[in-house]
């Protein structure tokens, strides 16, 4: 009962605008009095706001997104983009391939989906539109190459699944990339059949000669070397991803200082950017926390890994059943939200399974990636559909056919889990 | 404390970091939940919360005393600015068993002891067992062999802080603060020469699979666990069940201490197994670690006495009491 | 009378902000000297874990949380308001802005709590161990001085109206507003 009630007033809360922090908080400190009364509330009051957020292991948070700021606010974005575009020369969807390949390039350096989305809509769907593509193509496109953002190492959301796994971040962050690259020739491939079908969507790219393709060599080396510099390093165990995110950091400074890209508001806006998203991600962690352990202390958490290893069904449905509930989460709740209120009750029963947490944390990313381009909350449909002034509902239409190949991709990672934890393990071995 | 129930009966809510493997929890907590229901016909019981279901390992000593968790565990090397005197087991040169100091600290931390008097009560809480867990070793990767405090000099060591980090200092190599679930990489790349932990707690980390050697019988310290009630919960319940409560607890110490030295030597057999090589100190070594390391205990003194509290009277009344255990005992 | 109360608690925030950015420039600068002294010198800084998280991560969170506030950086959802008659917008800008208050109201009073109790234990690390040697307080402290800024800030935005007026500014596409949410990660 309590629990209904509890429940009911988060998505009251969720729906009269409240930030979500803010909402999962109070929701959880009202179940906490209603649970535990006052004593409860004010002894998590006291304990959790601080130690939430004094966690060393979630300092890359911040340090990933100031690397991702600086690097944008140095204009590397729309050098990717040209680069990439001379690269592909005259095939088939040229510049569709280009925005997908720079934008995977672009999450090399990026943990955020969202912000790789901002970036792309801003630098190549008006070339792509320029160009004769179908709005819901281009706009689809970039929304769903967003989210390789947090597939491709570095990632806030698999820095934030490691933490609350208590899996190795750096061997959670490396397992990322090989489904990253998956991610990216899955969605190059779903273009071309696209195109395929519709070759009106969109035209052949245009072909350069070789000097100009050796001309924008200079564009793609500062990526190239943050992404060494940031992954190689954690690869090699080098430096914990705390201070491989400092390096990277610093390594993006001075690129960008070095090329005379960044200028003092530039820096200004990439530091207090990085706060802007870094308070609300923390607060939404903070908060979790204090729902969680009102989830705990009324004995949900338990309740419900009980009852659901004890279905008889194979793991293999139970595991599927448990993606259709993130799908639908997906579609309503922030994705940090979603995992910090589901992972610590999750995890144990994946675990039950015999699935791999390294494993499924590449998955609730996948998924979660899914979620963030579906309708009724898909966080980088606004954005794309906002910077580029089309309706959100163009933007989903665009999204379905790259939805369809992410799906596909989830039952490919569940057949085949090596392909996930290949290079975390080559990584300790 | 849950306020339903019938009169008289209590439902105690025990909270902490330990996953449900790990002795502390199983042959602590559980035994000491199975022994208080025998004790008192069942009118006592408990709800508990294992593996930082509530709190993380710092927080339960305010969550405790605010009455979130009526009983909660409280680890005072992660307390060192709550509780700095009652590290003094941790010490290195202390012991490297895990009952006199368990049983030394009991007397400490029991009514009138001076650790009680001293930080227990003060912050409103009543330790009720205790567990000391001995034989922190120097693991180390890549075939390097230290068996003497000479060859500690120029590692880089991963440690968890506290008096250990002054061990580790003192004998020339530099702590190093790695989170635990990074060690494992930490070592296997070689970011770190190695790592200081008691031999049970390597066998969760696996470091049989990245470190290639242990020393044995180094005497460099222990960590101390504690699990603690609330004083204003102590108060409420009644003469004859605190007596039960107290007694389970004494006997939670004594089975808790035989579980972790059964659990360091099983742990040993497992590491073995899985590749790594334990180097046995000979006695001459032995007391050149325990020379290496004794200024940290005066170094350890001088600190506390600088901060206003009793660090001489505790490390003597600590010291005094553990010769009383090995003398009973023997 | 608002006007003036909000350009005095601007330049509190202002003051803070600073601070919050000057602690994400020392955890960049902290952890990056701390690889080239394990590197180079074999000695890297045994303090360096608790300085970040205590410091560091407090100090950048909390400090900075009225400003972000004020920027209305948090997400929210925009689902039901979005079609909701502007009266009803109203009751929601001032049910949420009162429920906001009593979250931030409780937070702070959590954090005077923490403080008080570090200052009455006279908690800090003993000296000559790995952590800093400060006194407990200096850290807990930052809580309730976030929290009550911002507690002046959600006070302010409910003084307002809510945050409707606000909205309009974002230009930027990292603070790219949607229709239904506003600025994501
Ligand atoms: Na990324
Ligand atoms: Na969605």
């Amino acid at each position: 009962m309590l629990l209904v009630f509890v429940i009911l007033l988060l998505f009251i809360l969720l729906l009269i605008r409240m930030p979500v922090g803010f909402a999962i908080g109070l929701a959880g400190l009202a179940g906490l009095l209603l649970h535990g009364g006052m004593p409860a509330v004010l002894g998590f009051l006291e304990t959790t706001p601080h130690s939430a957020v004094a966690t060393y292991t979630l300092s890359p948070i911040p340090l990933f997104i100031l690397m991702a700021q600086l690097v944008l606010q140095s204009g590397v974005a729309t050098e990717l983009f040209d680069a990439a575009r001379v690269w592909v020369g005259r095939i088939p969807a040229g510049l569709g391939v280009a925005t997908t390949t720079s934008g995977a390039a672009f999450s090399a350096v990026s943990g955020s989906s969202t912000a790789a989305a901002a970036t792309l809509a801003a630098t190549s769907i008006p070339e792509m539109e320029k160009r004769g593509y179908e709005p819901r193509l281009a706009s689809g496109l970039v929304a769903v190459v967003g989210t390789l953002a947090s597939m491709v190492p570095p990632s806030i959301i698999l820095v934030f699944y490691a933490i609350l796994a208590e899996e190795s971040v750096s061997q959670v962050l490396i397992a990322g990339f090989l489904p990253g690259i998956l991610v990216t020739i899955a969605i190059i491939i779903t273009t071309l059949l696209v195109v395929r079908r519709k070759p009106d969507t969109a035209p052949r790219g245009e072909s350069h000669p070789m000097r100009a393709k050796i001309r924008t060599i200079p564009a793609i080396g500062p990526v190239a070397l943050l992404f060494v510099l940031v992954i190689g390093t954690i690869y090699f165990g080098l430096a914990t991803p705390t201070e491989a995110a400092a390096l990277g950091a610093l390594g993006a400074l001075l690129i960008g200082l070095a090329r005379r890209r960044l200028t003092v508001a530039g820096i200004r806006a990439a530091l207090l950017n990085t706060l802007k998203s870094s308070a609300m991600i923390l607060l939404i962690i903070l908060a979790a926390y204090l729902f969680g352990y009102f989830l705990t202390l009324t004995e949900v958490t338990s309740r419900l890994v009980e009852s659901i290893s004890s279905l008889a069904a194979p793991p293999t449905v139970i595991f599927l059943l448990i993606v259709v509930i993130y799908l639908v989460l997906g579609a309503f709740m922030d994705q940090i939200a979603i995992l910090a209120l589901t992972v610590p009750v999750v995890l144990p029963v994946v675990e039950e399974l015999g699935y791999d947490p390294i494993w499924f944390g590449v998955m609730i990313v996948l998924i979660a990636e899914i979620g963030l381009v579906t309708p009724p909350l898909g966080l980088n449909v606004f954005i794309v559909a906002r910077a580029t002034g089309r309706r959100a509902e163009e933007v989903f239409r665009g999204v379905v056919p790259y939805v369809g190949a992410l799906l596909v991709l989830v039952l490919v990672f569940l057949a085949f889990p090596q392909l996930v934890l290949w290079l975390p393990e080559m990584m300790v071995s | 404390v849950d306020r339903e129930g019938p009169p008289g009966e209590f439902t105690l809510i025990i909270g902490d970091s330990y996953p449900t493997t790990h002795p502390a929890s199983r042959d602590g907590v559980e035994f000491f939940m199975k022994r208080v229901g025998e004790l008192t016909d069942g009118r006592v019981s408990f709800k508990y919360f294992p593996s930082d279901q509530v709190g993380k390992a710092e927080d339960y000593i305010s969550l405790t005393r605010a009455g979130v968790t009526d009983i909660g565990v409280v680890s005072p090397p992660y307390l060192s600015a709550k509780l700095p005197l009652s590290n003094v087991a941790d010490l290195p040169g202390m012991s490297t068993e895990a009952c006199p100091p368990a049983r030394a600290l009991t007397e400490l931390m029991s009514e009138n002891g001076l650790l009680h008097e001293q930080e227990y009560a003060p912050r409103g809480i009543r330790m009720l067992f205790v567990g000391v867990q001995p034989k922190y070793e120097i693991f180390t990767g890549d075939g390097k062999l230290v068996t003497e405090p000479a060859d500690m000099r120029g590692l880089l060591l991963r440690s968890s802080g506290g008096v250990l980090d002054q061990a580790v200092h003192r004998l020339g190599s530099a702590p190093v603060s790695i989170p635990g679930p990074e060690m494992y990489e930490a070592i296997s790349r070689g970011t770190v020469d190695g790592t200081v932990l008691p031999t049970m707690s390597a066998t969760p980390y696996r470091l049989d699979e990245v470190a290639t050697n242990s020393t044995e019988g180094a005497p460099l310290g222990s960590f101390t666990l504690t699990y603690a009630i609330s004083e204003e919960i102590w108060r409420q319940l009644p003469a004859d069940l605190r007596d039960a409560v107290s007694r389970a607890g004494r006997e939670t110490t004594e089975h808790l201490c035989r579980a972790i030295d059964a659990e360091n030597a099983s742990s040993r057999e497992q590491l073995a197994e899985g590749g790594l090589t334990f180097t046995t100190l000979s006695q001459e070594q032995v007391a050149d670690w325990r020379r290496a390391v004794a200024p940290v205990r005066e170094q350890w003194v001088a600190d506390m006495e600088s901060m206003g509290r009793p660090g001489r009277a505790t490390l003597e009344a600590m010291t005094a009491a553990l010769r009383e255990q090995s003398g009973g005992s023997r | 009378m608002i006007a003036r109360f909000e350009r005095a608690l601007r330049a509190v925030e202002n003051i803070l902000v600073t601070l919050s950015l000057l602690a994400l420039v020392l955890m960049m600068s902290v952890m990056v000297v701390d690889v080239i002294l394990r590197y180079l010198f074999g000695a890297p800084f045994a303090w360096a874990l608790g300085f970040v998280s205590n410091y560091l991560m407090i100090g950048f969170f909390f400090l900075g949380l009225p400003y972000t506030m004020r920027e209305g950086a948090h997400v929210h959802i925009d689902l039901l308001y979005q079609r909701l008659p502007a009266l009803w917008r109203r009751v929601c800008r001032v049910l949420g802005g009162i429920l906001g208050c009593v979250f931030v109201l409780a937070l702070g009073y959590g954090g005077v709590m923490l403080t008080v109790d570090a200052l009455a234990g006279a908690d800090r690390p003993p000296p000559g161990s790995a952590e800093l040697s400060w006194p407990v307080w200096t850290s807990a402290v930052l809580v309730p001085i976030g929290t009550g800024v911002l507690l002046l800030r959600t006070l302010c935005i409910l003084m307002l109206g809510g945050t409707e007026e606000s909205d309009a500014e974002a230009t930027e596409p990292e603070s790219s507003v949607s229709p239904l949410t506003k600025e994501g990660h």
